[in-house]
């Protein structure tokens, strides 16, 4: 008989295995990369109010180089976070490890049973008939003294017996053989990936500066 | 649990009490609310990634992104009086 688990061992698509688990990395690093382009895309469609974000300190100074007086410049027109400075993160699996486990298990049940019982009995019956028949005669009875006249009776009794004795002997042997082959495989695929942020790509992300649109003059 | 700073964005026809309900959960659970505009309903918070997962299904959110700052600075501008 050929060995069953290098048969089954045999039959595993290792590379199958292998190839599946790293394109499934690989989709998993398109739908983070999509993730943070769609980020990207929000931060740009969300805009901070006129005058919420300073973008410059104005500071006046006489001959002395003493501050007279410190004014804002602050954005006059919504500014996007992007703008603001709030940039997606990018993320990108550093390592990942491929486990893949087998467990292959070839087993053989195998089952002996033998029985017997032996029954003895002794069976003994005895009986005994007895009957008893009567019979008699019917009238008056007148006794006068010196003369009478009457009915009489009679029985008529039967008497038999007898016994048996059966020796009852029975005696069963059984016996028989069983084999149960089995095969148990299983294998588990376990990928551990490390999931680290990295600078966005080149040119995803707009570089945006921020420039006051006049600088005020001094009064 | 590594924590990181995430932008939760809210659908649009979302209304102020789904906003309230996420800044409340987040609170609840531990998140450090950084920034938020009740009125266009997005939050800037810091968060672990598995509570990021959590929020990500709930109904009324449209995208949970991890964000990063960007160093900015703000310019003085010094003019002198003549």
């Amino acid at each position: 008989m050929a060995d069953p688990v290098n048969a089954i061992v045999k039959e595993i698509p290792f590379a199958e295995l292998v190839r599946k688990a790293a394109l499934a990395i690989a989709d998993g690093q398109t739908a983070l990369d999509l993730n943070s382009v769609q980020t990207a895309q929000v931060l740009a469609d969300m805009k901070l109010d006129p005058g919420s974000v300073i973008l410059a300190i104005v500071e006046y100074t006489d001959k002395d180089g003493n501050i007279t007086k410190v004014e804002t410049l602050t954005n006059d027109k919504p500014l996007s976070l992007l703008a603001y400075g709030v940039v997606p993160t990018f993320y990108e699996f550093t390592q990942t490890i491929i486990d893949l486990r087998f467990w292959v298990r070839f087993w053989v049940r195998s089952t002996h049973v033998e029985s017997s019982s032996e029954f003895n009995k002794k069976l003994s019956t005895k009986w005994t008939e007895s009957r008893t028949k009567y019979g008699g005669g019917g009238g008056l009875s007148l006794n006068l003294g010196f003369f009478s006249v009457g009915g009489g009776g009679g029985y008529k009794k039967t008497e038999a017996q007898g016994s048996y004795e059966v020796d009852l002997h029975v005696s069963s042997h059984t016996a028989y053989d069983s084999q149960v082959y089995g095969l148990d495989a299983a294998a588990a695929c376990r990928l551990t990936t490390t999931l680290k942020p990295k600078p966005a790509p080149a040119r995803a992300v707009p570089q945006i500066i921020t420039k006051p649109e006049a600088t005020p003059s001094p009064s | 649990m590594m924590q990181e700073t995430y932008l939760i964005k809210l659908r649009d026809n979302s209304i102020y009490e789904d906003f309230a309900m996420v800044a409340s959960f987040l609170k609840r659970n531990k998140a450090q609310i950084i920034m938020a505009s009740s009125q266009r309903f997005w939050i800037v918070a810091i968060l672990n990634q598995r509570l990021a997962e959590v929020v990500k299904r709930l109904p009324s959110i449209e995208i949970v992104g991890g964000v990063t700052f960007r160093k900015r600075e703000v310019r003085v501008i010094r003019i002198q009086k003549q």
